[in-house]
Parts: structure tokens; sequence; C-alpha cells
């Protein structure tokens, strides 16, 4: 029973991850919390739902899907982010959320606000390991989201870019005095994000099968608090966050009802921001990214 | 001449940093600006790499009229600023940090082999190669600062305070460097508060004051001028 839970936990918990690094990467290097990420999730849940339902062939889906979600963060730091560079650091945040609004309300005008249900002819295929039953679909999902992250942690690493992005980071100045084009990475960032974004939309959409216009707020909170409890700026504790919030999520719901499911994930946020202020594998600007 | 500053002013809203001042540096030559805190040498320096845009004058580096362009086209044409307090990345390690200053290169193997001789020439650099940067002390940072300087491969390096808060010793060591580097055929164009050092290695210098260059000359025709005398190698003057 318990290992179960820990099983269904990863699974929700990599989609929460995923969000999570898209925020984090974006706090970390442009010290900007762009709400407008949970918007690019749900925009690419309904896209999903919809091009599943025109008999669009799942490769595509995802490809198109990832596509969308690169395209509307590059539009965002097109019309938010750039426009602002200059200005308060609250001015590009209240943007994105603008962004956020948006997004759903378009949605809203072409779907309505009904939950929308996918048809996925591989949905019931699980697995039996130990005792344990495992969905196929979302084993895919965690692997995609481990290999997604360490793929990017590769780059931010071992190449230039990284390099570059790191220096960003520290200091834009910097970074400009030593040939970086800032102006021209910077949109790098929002894209990558926005991959990471709708990454986590495609999962959510095929392994839960139910999107809805709304479905953004709720991962938006669980993906700031993921971010927080991993450690801001820090991509592999935005994971540890995400997993972790995913399986007492889960557990929660087990052994003390529907009911009680945010007050053990907000709670347990709490908890760590009191003992652990700096999140668990937050530290100095040293150890980031 | 290949940097050319002409008739250049900086303005910070209201605050004039820079009033009309003409600077110029010949193929491997080392000039030095001299003057007091706020008399605009960094301003002038800035202006030069395109950090700040000035409000007018004109900027040529070899033969081109370079006002206009970015930092990251200056650096392409060979002109560098190794930034006062140095400005090395914490965050990356002391590799990375002279990786970022050959950002625009894509030889990497002659990068390679050009970092592998700054490990030769500063040692303590070589055994902290893949610790961050943040563990050097202030020596062995502006080494690291002037390392990464040289890894752009400029013609021109211009330095903003080099010797600031190094010790007497370290920096004899870093001028001796600094004359070993012109003599690969570098030119420097040096802003330096420490007035007899700088003068020993330069060939001509400036004298800023209130953003304006109220002198120039060699040093022996500096150093016979009482106004410098008075001025900067009085009491208190750093030896």
């Amino acid at each position: 029973m318990f290992g179960q839970q820990v099983v269904n936990g990863l699974m929700l918990g990599s989609v929460y991850a995923l969000v999570a690094v898209a925020f984090t990467f974006t706090i970390g290097i442009l010290n900007f919390l762009n709400f407008s990420i949970p918007g690019i999730f749900m925009v690419t849940g309904m896209a999903t739902w919809a091009m599943l339902k025109a008999g669009v062939a799942l490769p595509i889906v995802v490809v198109l899907g990832l596509a969308l979600g690169a395209a509307l963060s590059f539009l965002v730091e097109r019309f938010i982010f750039r426009a602002s560079t200059h200005s308060d650091h609250y001015v590009p945040l209240v943007g994105s959320m603008a962004f956020l609004i948006l997004f759903e309300n378009l949605v809203l005008i072409r779907w309505g606000s009904d939950l929308q249900r996918l048809e996925l002819p591989f949905a019931d295929t699980s697995m039996r390991i130990a005792g344990l039953v495992i969905g196929i679909p979302q084993v895919i999902g965690l692997l995609l989201a481990v290999g997604a992250v360490w793929a990017l942690a590769a780059i931010m690493r071992r190449t230039r870019l990284g390099r570059g992005l790191r220096t960003i980071a520290e200091n834009p100045e910097t970074a400009t005095l030593l040939g970086v084009r800032v102006g021209r990475v910077v949109p790098t960032v929002f894209i990558i994000g926005g991959v990471f974004t709708a990454l986590a939309g495609l999962l959510f959409a095929v392994n839960y099968q139910q999107v809805s216009p709304f479905m953004g707020e709720e991962v938006a909170l669980k993906g700031i608090s993921a971010m927080v409890i991993g450690g801001m700026g820090n991509i592999w504790g935005a994971i540890l966050g995400g997993l972790v919030i995913g399986v007492v999520e889960t557990a929660a719901i087990t052994w003390f009802g529907a009911r009680a499911v945010d007050i053990g994930v907000y709670g347990l946020l709490l908890l760590i921001l009191f003992f652990r202020p700096t999140g668990l594998l937050g530290g100095h600007a040293g150890e980031r990214a | 001449m290949l940097l050319d500053i002409q008739g250049l002013s900086v303005r910070y809203g209201r605050i004039a940093a820079v009033r009309d001042a003409s600077v110029n540096v010949a193929e491997g030559e080392v000039v030095a600006v001299l003057g007091a805190n706020g008399a605009g040498k960094s301003s002038l320096l800035k202006a030069a790499i395109g950090l700040v845009t000035p409000n007018s004058g004109h900027i040529l580096f070899a033969g081109s009229d370079a006002t206009r362009w970015s930092t990251a086209q200056r650096l392409a044409n060979g002109l560098v600023l190794v930034p006062e307090g140095r400005r090395i990345v914490m965050s990356l390690t002391v590799e990375e940090n002279l990786l970022m200053g050959a950002y625009a290169r894509r030889d990497l193997e002659a990068v390679r082999k050009e970092i592998g001789v700054i490990y030769e020439r500063f040692p303590n650099l070589g055994e902290r190669r893949h610790m961050l940067a943040s563990v050097l002390s202030g020596g062995e940072l502006q080494m690291l600062a002037i390392g990464r300087g040289a890894l752009a491969r400029p013609r021109l390096m211009m330095l903003d305070e080099p010797s600031l808060g190094l010790s007497p010793r370290l920096v004899q060591e870093l001028f001796r460097h600094l004359v070993e580097i012109n003599r690969t055929g570098l030119a420097l164009l040096l802003v330096e508060q420490n007035t007899r050092k700088a003068l020993g290695i330069a060939s001509r210098a400036y004298v800023m004051e209130l953003g304006r260059v109220v002198m120039s000359g060699t040093p022996g025709e500096l150093l016979a001028d009482d106004r410098l005398e008075a001025a900067y190698l009085g009491t208190g003057a750093k030896a």
C-alpha cells in the first residue's frame, strides 16, 4: 500500500517538478517570477486534448505541443520581459500575470469552461512489478521529466551557453563585458522554460485524461511550492520538491481524505521553510542551476 | 592610432562624468590615465567598451568608427576591458571564468593551449582550476581577470584600477606581468591611482580632473610638472 502511494505520488510529482523547473530556471537566471507558466501549461493541455480529438497522431501532438509552449513563452519574452528591461522587478511579474489571464480567457472563449476528457487507446496499459501497479504512460512521463532535467543540467554545466547563462545569472553587466549578447541569450531562457512547461501540460493531459481552462492554477501553486521547497534557482531542487509534493499529496488523500491534501502539502511547505529557509537543496549562489 | 577617443562626453542624468575628453593609444603602446576618485576615468573606459553610451564624441578603433558598436562587436575587433573590482564570476570555476574570456572564439584548441600557458605562468590558478573562483585571493583574482581578458585575444587591453586592494608585493608582480604581456605586442590603456607605478611602465599619460583631461605627456614631462607633484605624488600618494 505504501509503495503504491509512493509510485502514484512520483507520477503526479513529475508534473509539478517540470513546472517547478520552468519557474526556478527563469528565476535563477533572470530573477523573474514568470506567472505566464501556468497559462502555457493549461494551453498546452487543452491543445493536446483538441488535437487528439481531431485525430492527430500522438507523436505529432507531442512535437506541436512542445513547439506551442516554446512559441508562447517567446511571445511573453517579447511583449513583457523585453519591454520592461529597465522597469522595476514587479512590472514583468504583473505583466506575466496578465498573460496568464489572457490565455485562460482565450481558451474559455474557444472551448468553454467544461472539464474535457481525453480518450487514449493506451491509457490503461500498466505493468505489475513486485505487487505494484505501474502505469506505462506514467513511467514514461517520469523518465521524460528526469531526462529533460538531466539534459538541462548538462547544458548548464558543460556548454558555452550554460556558462553564459550562469554569468548572466550572477551579473548581466559582466556577461555583456565578456561578449555575451544578453538580449539574444535571454529568449533562450524563455524557450527552455516554455518547453518544460509544455512537457508538463502534455504529461498531465495524457496521464490524467482530463483538462480544463483552469488546470493551470493549482499546478501553479504546487509548482511554485515545489521550487521553494527544493531551493530557489536550483533545478535539481525543483525536481526533488515536485516529487516530494506529489508523494505527500497522494499519501494525504489515502490516509486522511481529500480534504486534508492541501493541509498536508502547504503544512509541509511551512515546516520546511521554518527549518530550512533556503529550501532542501538551496544554498549560496554557487550551487545554483 | 589603434584607439582614438575624440571629444567624448558622458552624462548620467544631470551629472557630467566625462567632458570633452580626447585620449588615444597607438599599436603596442602603454598609456596611463591618472586622476583622483570621480575624475571620470572609469566612465571613460566604460564608454570605450560600450557599457555606457556617450552623449557626444567619437570612438575610433583601428580606423573604424566604433562609437555605435555593441560591446560584443568591440570585443570581436580586439578591444577588451578588465573592469574595476575584477568582476570575476564567483559561481563559476576558475577554468570556466577563463573560458568566458574566450566566449566569442571558436578555435577551442588554441583556447585550451592559451589557458595552459596561463596555468604555467600562475600555478595557483592551475591548481585551483576546478574550484569555484570564490576560493581565490585578491591577487589571484586579478591575475585571473587579466588572463580572462587576454583570452579574448585583444589588440588593446584596458585595465581599470588593477592594483586596487593588492599588497605592495602583489602590485610589484602585477606590473611585472603587465610589462610581460605588453612585450607580446598587446597595447595597454591603464587607469590607475598608483601614479608612480603607472608612470613607471607607460610611455604616455593623461591626467583627468572633474571629467576633463587637464594634462598629458610623457612620464618625464608629467613628473617634472609641479601640478602633478602637488596633486598625486605629494603626501598620501602610494609609492
